[in-house]
Parts: C-alpha cells; sequence; structure tokens
C-alpha cells in the first residue's frame, strides 16, 4: 500500500524528534527529525549526552525542579516548553511529551521523549507574554501613580507630601535612591527633605542660584532625564560623581509644579524629585507623561499643603500668643514671668531665646535653650535695639538667625527679647509680624510685672518699715511679734501689731487689721497706728481712746471699719485694761491655767455705723508670767472649718506651748496654725511679763540697708550691756551675712528681703540672716570668700542651712560667760 | 547719710593724706574707692587714716587691699593709720594686713614716709 | 520528622520515601503556601519576600503540633528554610537531613553556585512560557468539568500543581537567596545528602555547606540529578536511615 509506512523510516523522519534516554536522562536513541532540526551529530548525544545538556541553563533548573520529579511521579510530562540549544548555539523552541517506561519490577527503565518544533508558537507566546508584561508594567505604574496620587490627597503637610512622592518612583518604575527637596524661599535654597536612602536626605542645602543640577531643575522647572553617566558628564559632572558613588547608570530629575499638566508659564517651582535606575534605563513616552504627571501632581500637592501649613501655622501663632499672654498673667512677679516667656519660646518657636531687662545696676537675664550666641556681638546688638527700639531679625556675621527685638511698654524700651529659632522652622525674618506681636505683648506683661514689683516692693517696705519701729525693752515684759505675708504673691495686708510705753509704767499692746490691700492699706495703717501712738494716754484708758480713733477716721476714710485689739498693761500692778473694736478676742494664759479667750469689753469696728460705737473696757488682773496673744484673722479663719472650731485649735495649740521660751513662739503657732500655704497675712503679738529678748529686722536687698540694720542692732546689743569686742565682732558678722545675701542670695532680685533676728541670753547672743534667694554654690569670687571667712572668725558657731534659700545661724558666746 | 564725708583728701608732707570717716561696707566702698583712685593717681606716697572709721567690712578690706596692690606695684610707698583698738583696726587684723603697712601715730607714719 | 519539598513540586514528592518512616516516626508533611493543596489565600507577598517568611511557616506547623525532638528533612530550598528555622529555635529541631541544599544558586566571586544572574532570569522566563502553556491547554478542561475538577488534573501534570504568580515568585526568592551568612549560625546537627550530577545544586556547593555547617555529615549518593527521593528513594531512605 501506497501509505503503508516502513516503521524505521517513521521513526527516523517522522514530524517530530523521538528520543529515548535513561532514566538518568542519557541519550541512547535519538531520530534523524531531532539530530536535523538541532544539527547535532548522533554520535555526539548518544551515550554522551544528557536530555537536560541539550538545554538552555534555565530550562535545566526548570527540568530539575519541574520535569524530572513529575517525570518520576505520574510515569509522563506533558507539553512541556523547553529551549533546545542547537549545535550552532541556536535555540529552538521545542515542546516535549515524555513517558517513563517501567520495567516489570516497576524500576525505571528508559523515557521515551517526543520534541515538537514549537518556533511559531512560541513566538506567538513571547509577544503575548511581552503584551502580558507590557500592560502589567502600565498597569503597575499607574496603580502605583494612584496610590501616590490617593496619599498626596490625604497628606496635609509638605513633609509628609514628599513622604508620598519619594516612595513613587520605585513603585512606579523600580527606580532607586529617590530623593525630594523642596524650595524654602525664606532662605532661597533647596533643602533635602525625603530619601528612599536609609540614611535619611542628604544635610546640605542647595542655594537656588547654585550650578548643581538639583537647582538648575528648580530653576528651569523642566525635567531632565539623563540616561548615562556619560550624559552627565557632559552637562553635570558632579552629577555624574553622584552616580557612580551610588551605583546610579541613568537619573531623571523632575521639576514639582504648580498649575495643570502641560502649563509650563506661571507655573511654580516647590521642589525637585530625583531618582535613578542601577541600569540604564531609556523611559519611553508613556513612562515619560507618567514621570512628568507625577510632578504636577506632586506640586499641587505641595501647594495645597503649604496653604495648609500657612493657614495652620498661622493658627498655631494665634494660639501660641493667646496662651502666651494668658500664662504671662500667672506668675505676678517679673522673674518668674520673664522666666516663663523664654521658658515657652524653647523649644517651641526657638532654639535659644533671652530676656533682658534693664531694670538694677546690673540688669536681668533669664534665658532658655541654645547654644547661646556669641556674647559680646549679642551685648552690642542689644544695645543698639535699646537705643533705637526697632526689631533686628537679621545679622549679619557668624549668626545671622539671631533675632533681637525690643519689649516696650507705653514707648519705653523695658528691655529686649533675643532668640535663635529652632533649625527646620522659618527665620525670624519670615517670622516678623509673629515675633513683634509677641515682643509687644511680652513688653506689656513684663511691665504690669515691673509695676507689681515696685508697688509691692513699696507696700512691703513701707508695711515693714511701720512694723519695724522699735518695740520697747523693758526687764519688766517682752514682746514677740510675727508677721507672715500670704503665700501668693498677693499685694500686702493692712494687718499690724504694735507695743509702746505710754509712760515710764504704763505699756500698751495693739494689733490691728485695716479693709483691703497694697499701697492704701499699708498707708492706713501707718496712719492708724501712729494716731493711736499719738491718742493713747496715761489718763484715756481703752475705751476713751476707741471713741477717739472712731473721730479719727471721719477724717481718714480708709480707716472705716478697721479692727483693734488693744490692752494696756500697768507695769507696776500687773493690771491690764482691753478693748475689742470689732476684733478677734484676746488670748490669755496665766501660769498653771488654761488659755482663755477675753470676750469682754467688745464693741463695733472703728467708724462702724451698724455696729455697737459704745466703746467699753474690762479690767483684768495679770500674775507674773502670763501671756497675752493679739491675733488677726488670717490666723484661725479657714473657708474650709467654722470659726469657732478655728478658735479651739488656737487654743489647744496655744496650751500646749505653754511652756516654750517666748522667741520664736508666735512664728511657731503661725506655722502650727496656717503652715506654708494660706490666703492671708497673719500677723500676731504676745505679750510676756518676764525678760525675754529678741531683735527681729527685715531689710530689702540693697546695701544701703545694712547700715540702718547695724545701726538698730548696735543699740540693741549696747542695750543688753554687751561688751565692745562681742559687739564689733556681731555687728561685722551681721554685716557679712547680709551683705552675702544681697550679692549672692539675690543676685537676681533687687526686691528680695533679708530677715534678721538677734536673740540674747546670759550665756551668748545669736543671730540668724535668712534669704530666699537662688544660691548658686560658691563662686570663687575672693571677696565674698573673704566676707566668710571674716564671720567665722568672729563668731564661736556659724552654720549654714541651704535648702530654701540661705539661713546663716550664728552664736558669739558672752564675755562674761567666756 | 548723704550729709556725711566718708573720704577728704589733704596733703601732709610730701604724701597725699586719705581720711575715711565713718561706717565703710559694700553700700560705699565702690564709690570711695573710685574718689581714692582719682585723688592718687599720681601720688608720691599715701597716707591713709582710718582712725576715724566705725565700722569696716570685707568690701571695704577688698577696697583697700586692691589699693595697696595698685601702689606696691607701682612703687608707691603706702601707710594704713588705725587706732590702737577699734572696728577698722579689729577687720585688718582678722584679715591678716601686713605689719609693715599698719600704723597707729599718723605723724610718725608720714614721717617715715618722706623719709 | 517533618518533611519539606522543594521548589517546584509539593508533598507528592516524599511519596516513596515518607512512608518507610511512618512505622518510627510521627510524620509530618506538608505544602509550602502556593503548592500543592495549600490555601493560596494565606499567600502575603511581604510576609514570603524571603526565605524566612517560609521559616516561620515551619515553626509554626511545629508549634500547632507542639513538635520536639523534630527531624526535619528538607529538599532543595527546604534544606535552607530548614536551617533558618533552627537557627531561630533550636530548642525544638534534633537533626536535619538536607537533600541537595544551596546557600546561594549564583555565582558571587570565588564561590560558585552554579548558574549566572542571566539563568535565573532565563528560567523565570521558562517558566512563564509554561505557565502560558499550563493555562491555556487546562483551564478550558477544568472550567469545562465544574462536577470534576479533579478530572483536569488528571489529564495532564496533575502532580506538583502550583499557583503560577506564586511558583514565579518563590522561584525568584529561592534562586536570588544568598543564606551563606547564617550556615555557621546552625547548632543543630546536619546531614547533607549529595547527588551525582545535580545541576541545581553541584558538588563543590554541597561541600561549601559541609564545610561552614558545624558538625555536619555529608553523605555522597550515586544517585543523579536533583531528586534522589524520587530517582533513588532507596538509596536516599538508607542514606537517612543511616543517619538518624
Amino acid at each position: 500500500m501506497p501509505w503503508e509506512e516502513d516503521p524505521g523510516d517513521l521513526y527516523e523522519h517522522a514530524p517530530c524528534g523521538y528520543l529515548t534516554t535513561l532514566p538518568d536522562g542519557t541519550i541512547v536513541r535519538v531520530n534523524e527529525t531531532f539530530l536535523a532540526w538541532t544539527g547535532y551529530e548522533r554520535s555526539e548525544l548518544v551515550g554522551r549526552k544528557r536530555f537536560r545538556d541539550l538545554l538552555s541553563p534555565g530550562d535545566k533548573i526548570y527540568h530539575e525542579t519541574h520535569y524530572a520529579p513529575l517525570l518520576s511521579m505520574q510515569g509522563d510530562v506533558h507539553e512541556v516548553a523547553f529551549d533546545v540549544v542547537c549545535a550552532d548555539r541556536r535555540r529552538l523552541p521545542t515542546l516535549v511529551n515524555s513517558v517513563l517506561g517501567r520495567d516489570p519490577a516497576g524500576h525505571p527503565r528508559a523515557i521515551r521523549t517526543m520534541v515538537f518544533d514549537a518556533t511559531e508558537r512560541r513566538g506567538y507566546e513571547k509577544e503575548l507574554l511581552k503584551a502580558r508584561r507590557t500592560a502589567e508594567a502600565s498597569e503597575l505604574r499607574v496603580r502605583a501613580l494612584q496610590q501616590v496620587v490617593a496619599e498626596l490627597s490625604a497628606a496635609p503637610s509638605a513633609a509628609e507630601v514628599a513622604g508620598a512622592v519619594v516612595r513613587a518612583p520605585a513603585a512606579a518604575f523600580d527606580a532607586a535612591f529617590c530623593n525630594v527637596w523642596l524650595v524654602d524661599p525664606d532662605r532661597d535654597q533647596l533643602t533635602a527633605v525625603a530619601s528612599t536612602d536609609p540614611d535619611g536626605p542628604a544635610r546640605d542645602d542647595i542655594p537656588c542660584s547654585s550650578s548643581r543640577p538639583i537647582a538648575e531643575v528648580a530653576r528651569r522647572g523642566d525635567l531632565h532625564v539623563v540616561p548615562t553617566i556619560a550624559a552627565a558628564e557632559e552637562r553635570f559632572p558632579e552629577l555624574a560623581d553622584t552616580m557612580r558613588r551610588t551605583g546610579i547608570r541613568s537619573a531623571v530629575l523632575l521639576p514639582l509644579t504648580t498649575g495643570f499638566a502641560g502649563e509650563t508659564i506661571g507655573a511654580e517651582v516647590l521642589g525637585v524629585l530625583s531618582f535613578g535606575f542601577t541600569e540604564e534605563r531609556e523611559l519611553d513616552e508613556p513612562e515619560l507623561s507618567v514621570v512628568r504627571l507625577l510632578g504636577h501632581q506632586a506640586g499641587q500637592a505641595l501647594d495645597r499643603a503649604r496653604l495648609y501649613d500657612d493657614a495652620g501655622r498661622r493658627e498655631a501663632r494665634a494660639m501660641f500668643l493667646a496662651e502666651t499672654t494668658r500664662a504671662l498673667e500667672e506668675p505676678y512677679r517679673l522673674m518668674p514671668r520673664a522666666r516663663n516667656l523664654v521658658e515657652r519660646l524653647v523649644p517651641a518657636i526657638a532654639e535659644w531665646a533671652a530676656v533682658r531687662l534693664q531694670i538694677g545696676p546690673a540688669g536681668l537675664l533669664a534665658d532658655a535653650g541654645g547654644p547661646a550666641p556669641d556674647q559680646v556681638r549679642l551685648a552690642e546688638r542689644v544695645a543698639i535695639v535699646v537705643a533705637n527700639g526697632k526689631a533686628e531679625f537679621t545679622d549679619v556675621g557668624a549668626d545671622p538667625d539671631c533675632a533681637v527685638l525690643p519689649l516696650t511698654a507705653g514707648g519705653k524700651v523695658l528691655g529686649t527679647l533675643a532668640l535663635r529659632m529652632a533649625p527646620g522652622r522659618r527665620t525670624a525674618a519670615a517670622e516678623a509680624a509673629f515675633l513683634s506681636d509677641l515682643a509687644d505683648r511680652a513688653g506689656l506683661a513684663l511691665e504690669n510685672a515691673r509695676l507689681y514689683e515696685q508697688e509691692r516692693a513699696i507696700a512691703r517696705t513701707l508695711q515693714r518699715s511701720l512694723l519695724a519701729g522699735d518695740l520697747p525693752s523693758d526687764p519688766r515684759f517682752a514682746v514677740e511679734t510675727h508677721y507672715q505675708a500670704a503665700a501668693q504673691d498677693l499685694e500686702v495686708g493692712g494687718d499690724w501689731f504694735d507695743a509702746f510705753l505710754i509712760t515710764q509704767d504704763k505699756l500698751a499692746v495693739v494689733v490691728g487689721d485695716v479693709v483691703g490691700r497694697g499701697i492704701d492699706a499699708a498707708t492706713t495703717m501707718g496712719q492708724l497706728r501712729s494716731a493711736i501712738r499719738a491718742l493713747a494716754s496715761a489718763e484715756a484708758g481703752p475705751a476713751r481712746l476707741l471713741e477717739r480713733l472712731d473721730r479719727f477716721v471721719d477724717r481718714v476714710e480708709s480707716a472705716r471699719m478697721a479692727t483693734v485689739a488693744y490692752a494696756e498693761v500697768d507695769l507696776t500692778t500687773n493690771e491690764m485694761t482691753y478693748a475689742c473694736a470689732g476684733h478677734l478676742p484676746p488670748l490669755l494664759t496665766e501660769p498653771g491655767g488654761s488659755p482663755r479667750y477675753l470676750l469682754d469689753a467688745r464693741s463695733g469696728a472703728i467708724g462702724s455705723r451698724a455696729g455697737s460705737t459704745a466703746r467699753i473696757e474690762h479690767r483684768v488682773p495679770l500674775s507674773p508670767g502670763s501671756r497675752l496673744l493679739l491675733y488677726t484673722d488670717g490666723l484661725i479663719e479657714r473657708r474650709t472649718r467654722p470659726i469657732d472650731k478655728g478658735f479651739e485649735v488656737l487654743a489647744r495649740t496655744y496650751a500646749g506651748r505653754r511652756d516654750s521660751p517666748l522667741p520664736g513662739l508666735t512664728k511657731g503657732l503661725a506655722q502650727t496654725l496656717v503652715g506654708g500655704d494660706h490666703p492671708d497675712d497673719v500677723c500676731l503679738l504676745c505679750l510676756s511679763l518676764g525678760t525675754e529678748e529678741r531683735l527681729e529686722r527685715s531689710i530689702g536687698a540693697d546695701p544701703v540697708q545694712i547700715a540702718l540694720l547695724r545701726k538698730d542692732l548696735r543699740g540693741w546689743l549696747v542695750s543688753h550691756d554687751v561688751d565692745d569686742d562681742s559687739t564689733q565682732a556681731v555687728l561685722l558678722a551681721c554685716s557679712e551675712a547680709v551683705a552675702n545675701a544681697i550679692e549672692h542670695g539675690y543676685r537676681n532680685d533687687p526686691f528680695g528681703i533679708v530677715d534678721v533676728t538677734a536673740t540674747i541670753s546670759a550665756a551668748a547672743i545669736e543671730v540668724e540672716v535668712t534669704d530666699r534667694g537662688n544660691w548658686k554654690g560658691p563662686t570663687g569670687e575672693v571677696s565674698r570668700g573673704r566676707g566668710l571667712r571674716l564671720i567665722r572668725q568672729v563668731m564661736d558657731q556659724v552654720n549654714f542651712d541651704r535648702r530654701d534659700g540661705t539661713t546663716v545661724t550664728m552664736r558669739r558666746t558672752r564675755r562674761e560667760a567666756r | 547719710m548723704t550729709d556725711q564725708q566718708w573720704v577728704t583728701f589733704a596733703k601732709m608732707g610730701s604724701a597725699d593724706l586719705v581720711r575715711l570717716a565713718g561706717e565703710i561696707d559694700l553700700a560705699n566702698a565702690p564709690e570711695i574707692g573710685r574718689e581714692i583712685v582719682r585723688h592718687t593717681g599720681r601720688s608720691g606716697a599715701v597716707l591713709i587714716d582710718l582712725t576715724a572709721v566705725s565700722f569696716l567690712d570685707s568690701a571695704g578690706v577688698r577696697l583697700l587691699d586692691a589699693l595697696v596692690g595698685d601702689l606696691d606695684q607701682a612703687g608707691t610707698p603706702i601707710r594704713l593709720v588705725v587706732g590702737e583698738t577699734g572696728a577698722a583696726r579689729m577687720t585688718l587684723k582678722l584679715c591678716a594686713f601686713r605689719d609693715d603697712l599698719l600704723a597707729t601715730d599718723l605723724e610718725r607714719a608720714a614721717d617715715e614716709l618722706g623719709g | 520528622m517533618i518533611f519539606a519539598h522543594g521548589y517546584g513540586c509539593d508533598q507528592n514528592m516524599w511519596r516513596y520515601v515518607a512512608p518507610e518512616f511512618a512505622g518510627t516516626h510521627r510524620v509530618v508533611l506538608f505544602d509550602h503556601v502556593g503548592a500543592g493543596k495549600s490555601d493560596l489565600r494565606a499567600y502575603e507577598e511581604e510576609r514570603y519576600s524571603n526565605l524566612e517568611g517560609y521559616a516561620s511557616d515551619v515553626l509554626e506547623i511545629i508549634h500547632d503540633l507542639d513538635l520536639r525532638d523534630v527531624i526535619f528533612v528538607g529538599h532543595s530550598v527546604s534544606a535552607m528554610i530548614g536551617v533558618l528555622a533552627a537557627i531561630r529555635e533550636p530548642q525544638r529541631f534534633a537533626k536535619l537531613v538536607l537533600i541537595g541544599p544551596s546557600p546561594r544558586y549564583i555565582d558571587d566571586g570565588d564561590y560558585v553556585g552554579g548558574f549566572a544572574k542571566t539563568d535565573v532570569e532565563e528560567m523565570l522566563a521558562s517558566l512563564d512560557s509554561n505557565y502560558l502553556g499550563w493555562s491555556s491547554a487546562i483551564a478550558p478542561v477544568i472550567m469545562g468539568n465544574p462536577d470534576r475538577p479533579e478530572l483536569g488534573a488528571e489529564l495532564t501534570n496533575s502532580f506538583c500543581a502550583t499557583d503560577p504568580e506564586i511558583a514565579r515568585k518563590f522561584a525568584f526568592v529561592t534562586f536570588t537567596a544568598d543564606n551563606r551568612d547564617d550556615l555557621p549560625k546552625l547548632r543543630t546537627p546536619a546531614l547533607i545528602l549529595q547527588c551525582t550530577d545535580d545541576v541545581i545544586a553541584p558538588a563543590v556547593v554541597g561541600d561549601y555547606v559541609h564545610e561552614h555547617l558545624r558538625g555536619s555529615t555529608l553523605v555522597a549518593m550515586n544517585a543523579t540529578g536533583h531528586c534522589p527521593n524520587l530517582s533513588a528513594p532507596a538509596e536516599t531512605v538508607a542514606a537517612i536511615k543511616g543517619y538518624i
């Protein structure tokens, strides 16, 4: 039959290749068709090659990982695509079917493989595949772009926009080394803000006028594609260096512009995106259009973020101003207010800030943060700003970003605010309006604090000078007083105490309280105090005195409704006569007895129209050793407890201290009853029939006052028959201790108060000097060291307590006792 | 205190005589120091009379110390005249001022400087 | 004993080996995500972007089944996966059996891995070709027999079915991995089974692994190719038994 085939010929010349191999792939038989397709000689293959040896390296892997296991498991494999490497290295695309033959025991015996020429089909497949890969890449780009656009629209700040943009090239193009630079119009430079480099963005800023490629692109506003290092070498040698260093072979520099795609006129460049490829790469037109689109989308997002930033900054600034104004009202005093200001500024606004006030001989300084600028240059600029009252926002020279603004109030320059803006923030010049506003408000707040300090100091001084007048001393009696100002820095109150000898043998003691606070109250208190001294007479007695005071307040209206507890003691008979005008009852202890309130002789406040002004008095005989306590309502009144409870607590506390020495008694009572935290002034006077002695003075932190203190102290020492040497020694030691408090403790506080207490016994004189200033450790100054040495030389015991301010306690044994 | 003259100047032989009086402390020492320096800048010898000083603190000592230092350096002889007792002598002794600086008799000190 | 299949196949590849141990050991077989009957939804690109992700899966299996004194038998890439898992939780592993391990397939300086970078790219292309063939030829068959999806599988290359997308990524992860630095960290005794004429993991690579794994034993097998568990199961079983 013509269609009958010779099996041998059919095998050899079949329209497909046949191979028979051993289970390990060694070729044992191959047909002519396969040899003709591949160009191998039969002798080259049979017994010498395995089938996999004819495959391309990639297909070898596939053969080993897929084909061989499959064949061994299922016995046959179908339509596996392999490229057979021909004798001339040409590759023949094939499809391969194999069957594994086994011997009767089931052991693999041979593999029969049929090889089809798949050139056409594979060509078609490759086209398909390429189309698929292209579509996938395009889809990937579009998806990456969509992702970026979504992120951009959600990015509220320039930094977040940059963060989103910098990730886009890697996602869309498999690009590497992406960096975003933003134009900083204040500083006229480009700053790297985001990078895919794990080390973060570059730290060097590029001036907009620079010849560097980033600046060039920002100026020209068009896309630069640098396909090779050689191309970079021609135009931007520096870029070529960077590319070589970072392993980049092609680079793209894309301006981020406002306006819509395609518009270049009027579009503003807000930043530059740079990225590269680790292999040389040409971007085709669709890719370039995606890149351009990215630039526009990013530019628009930046523009929007800029507006957001601007609005956000304005809002933050307004809030900061409002909060600062409010916060500055909080501390009344000047230095805390100045400190408060600089501490609010650093680090929120500035990295360093200093307030200098032209107050006191050396001026006052509060600063925070750092580094501080060059002090000499700063001093020059401060002097200029103080002189012409105009702010300087920049400076020529090493520290251009350091601004100095005048702090003014009522046209007067009170001092300066100097600051350097926090790094990465807008410059002081760019924030000029905000900073000026801030300085104006701060100036006003500081001026108010200064006025407050001044008034407070005057009122305190007035009050203290009135209260510090000589209290009488006499072997027959002793008076102990204590005045404790309200804990909060409120204005002074109108409380007072007084003790004076009406005659040689008649002692008057007073505690009173004027309505109101501040200078007026202090002045009125002084007037009433003087009036009582003037009106008291040997014959009048307490009731008559109060009547005269009623008439006095008709002329001094501010004294109306003042309350007074007044007692006269006849020192020859120890008989006391007392009267209370609207004041809390005196508290009396007699030896061996419990404290009792003296509730007789009560009438209304001075000049009261509603209260009883029928003035009455009451007599009480006192035994030696009696103690009479007069006090103001601050001692017992508490918002949280009824007044009768207060009376009870006072009586109990007083009873508990019945045997305590008089020195320190009133202070101890005040501390026990009101502690450190009390809203009102407290004034106490304790009269003891007996002799104990104590001198108590408070002076302002002014060297001139030391001489006045010495005068009092000298008189007090002399009156106690203290020997000359001891007097000189105590005067010197006390002067040095006070000078120390003024020069160091109150170095920054010209309004500080130094308290001096001296007590004397038969054995020794003891002086205590207390300030509440900031002790900053030994200054190494020779002068003060000498002062402290002098104290130690002339006193027998000296102790420094620097827990809260400084208290120096000094003791010198009297000559008689030595 | 403003009516009080803490420092007055006179000539005694060839020496400039500086008379100090009253209490000298932190409050007035710097001012007194400036006065003295102004008057004794070109002196051949300086006598400082402290016999009328009723109080002298470490600020006063600082002033005298600086003054002595400057004059010593310039080779100008100086004497401090203090009473046998009193505040000035106490403070200066406590601060261990050199004996050759201290004198008790003004005339003799002036003679010494003149010679 | 955990048997972990290598790249390109699934747990079927242990069909001649694993049963030999069922009498003496608790045998655990599994498919890596993307292979065999694994749940394809569990595939996360991020997690499986390196071999550590696959090592984590092995440890999860160990934890879930609370396995101790594990003898881990890993073929090909799973050998390295087992090494990584044993480094992380050495207390769980008794011994490792590494069949045709390679810490790096691509040549790198003096190191010979057996392949050039372009070979791996070509191999990925090869995968694509076969993926096209597979999907065009088989997908209609499967879709045409919704009642009997297994029919499609029976018709052609039914074993070692893998999701082509995942397979492509697994191939990329496998053939670009470089775990040479991890070898010295292993504290678990290991047996290396090295075949003759293994183009995937040549003898020089087996020697490299042996040299860098402390206390490892290398057995050079007569079996040829990369899958002695299929081509020479008896020899493979004997070598493993001899070791454990």
